[in-house]
């Protein structure tokens, strides 16, 4: 073998070798960048997978916000509807006070409680029948239950003086101790119950008052205070009338009001027993029934 | 061994080499994407987990809220049902 074979061998084994060396290299970086784009295109993958999620999440996160700021000012969203019922209880007295309407008005009202035995049975026939009424209460300590629920439900709770102390007409001593006596039941309905009152009704009437009723009227106007008598009752003041007398008490002189305000006492067994027939009575009569409140014209100021 | 196949294998290891040299640069660039992709998803992934995290917070905060405003709510509902009770008799 002469000195050129051998070169050229040594030359074909280095050609050899590099061309395997320059294949395995290219297999070898194909297979790391083979490796990467894959492990790229799981990573977009994931993140497009991510992204949705987030997007899901991020629309709940509004969704809840939203939600939860609705809440802030439910406050004083409440003020605002239950000023604008009043406005349209107002607006319908008036055009019925005008004739302007065939509907007529009765504000049930309900004096001297509460009471544990009875008061939840009035309220009961009254959430019964859809109808919201007025509480005239006293200052009655261990009652709060009953004063709440009526707040609850939507009653009109008015005040009626702390103790009703009509005792050789005690409360009516002086202009200032009956606003002291209103002043007393307003503070504690106020304080435990976070309820402002506004209307009153007289122990036994204004005129109970006497001489004092008008200083009494100019008083409760400076604290913002109007008041009520009533137009009919079912005479149930001394408790001792039957079921028809209260009904008919009512039933009989109703027919003469467009608007009419309609006094009984829950703590009465027979008002209770009577009052589904009065309410039926005077629907069909034609009447619907609201709760009282400070600016309609049965108020006086 | 031929000069011709020589020469061929020549050429072999020299494309082998520039494509080997080409894919490494386009590895190199494909290895940098994914590294930002990949801090993109621990981004995502925090993002993820806080959100969880705020969904959880807000849903009791919406359960707190909503029984402290329990009475609140039952009254509004009250009026809104007595507005639309009288309404009728107003046209």
């Amino acid at each position: 073998m002469g000195t050129r074979d051998r070169e050229n061998r040594a030359v074909s084994a280095l050609t050899c070798l590099a061309a395997v060396i320059g294949i395995a290299t290219l297999l070898f970086v194909y297979q790391g960048y083979h490796r990467s784009l894959n492990e790229q295109a799981e990573l977009r993958q994931w993140l497009t997978g991510t992204e949705e999620s987030l997007g899901v999440q991020e629309e709940q996160i509004a969704a809840l916000n939203g939600e939860i700021g609705s809440y802030a000012d439910v406050a004083e969203k409440n003020r605002q509807e239950r000023e604008l019922f009043y406005a349209k209880a107002k607006e319908l007295e008036t055009k019925v006070l005008n004739g302007e309407s065939d509907v007529k008005i009765a504000y049930l009202t309900f004096d001297d409680g509460p009471y544990w035995d009875t008061t939840h049975i009035f309220l009961d026939i009254l959430d019964e029948y859809d109808i919201k009424a007025t509480f005239f209460y006293l200052l009655k300590e261990d009652h709060d239950d009953i004063y709440q629920r009526v707040i609850d439900s939507g009653h009109t709770l008015a005040n009626h003086s702390a103790s009703h102390n009509l005792y050789g007409n005690a409360i009516y001593a002086s202009v200032d101790t009956f606003i002291g006596e209103v002043e007393e039941n307003r503070q504690f309905i106020q304080d435990k119950f976070g309820y402002t009152t506004n209307i009153l009704r007289f122990p036994g009437g204004s005129p109970q008052a006497r001489d004092l009723k008008w200083p009494i009227v100019e008083r409760l106007r400076e604290i913002g205070y109007g008041y009520v008598d009533w137009d009919t009752t079912t005479g149930d003041g001394k408790n001792s009338g039957t079921v028809e007398e209260y009904i008919h008490g009512v039933l009989d002189v109703s027919a003469d009001y467009d608007v009419m305000v309609v006094l009984m006492h829950d703590y009465s067994v027979n008002t209770y027993k009577a009052l589904p027939t009065i309410i039926n009575g005077l629907k069909e009569q034609g009447f619907i029934f609201l709760p009282l409140f400070y600016e309609s014209d049965k108020i006086l100021k | 061994m031929t000069g011709v196949i020589q020469k061929f294998l020549l050429l072999l290891t020299i494309l082998c080499l520039g494509l080997s040299a080409w894919l490494f640069f386009q590895t190199t660039a494909v290895v940098k994407e994914t590294d930002a992709l990949r801090a993109q998803a621990a981004e995502y992934q925090e993002r993820y987990q806080n959100n969880e995290q705020q969904l959880q917070d807000l849903q009791q905060q919406l359960k707190d809220v909503e029984a402290a405003n329990a009475g609140a709510l039952k009254e509004y509902r009250i009026w809104e049902h007595e507005i639309e009770k009288i309404e009728p008799y107003l046209h």
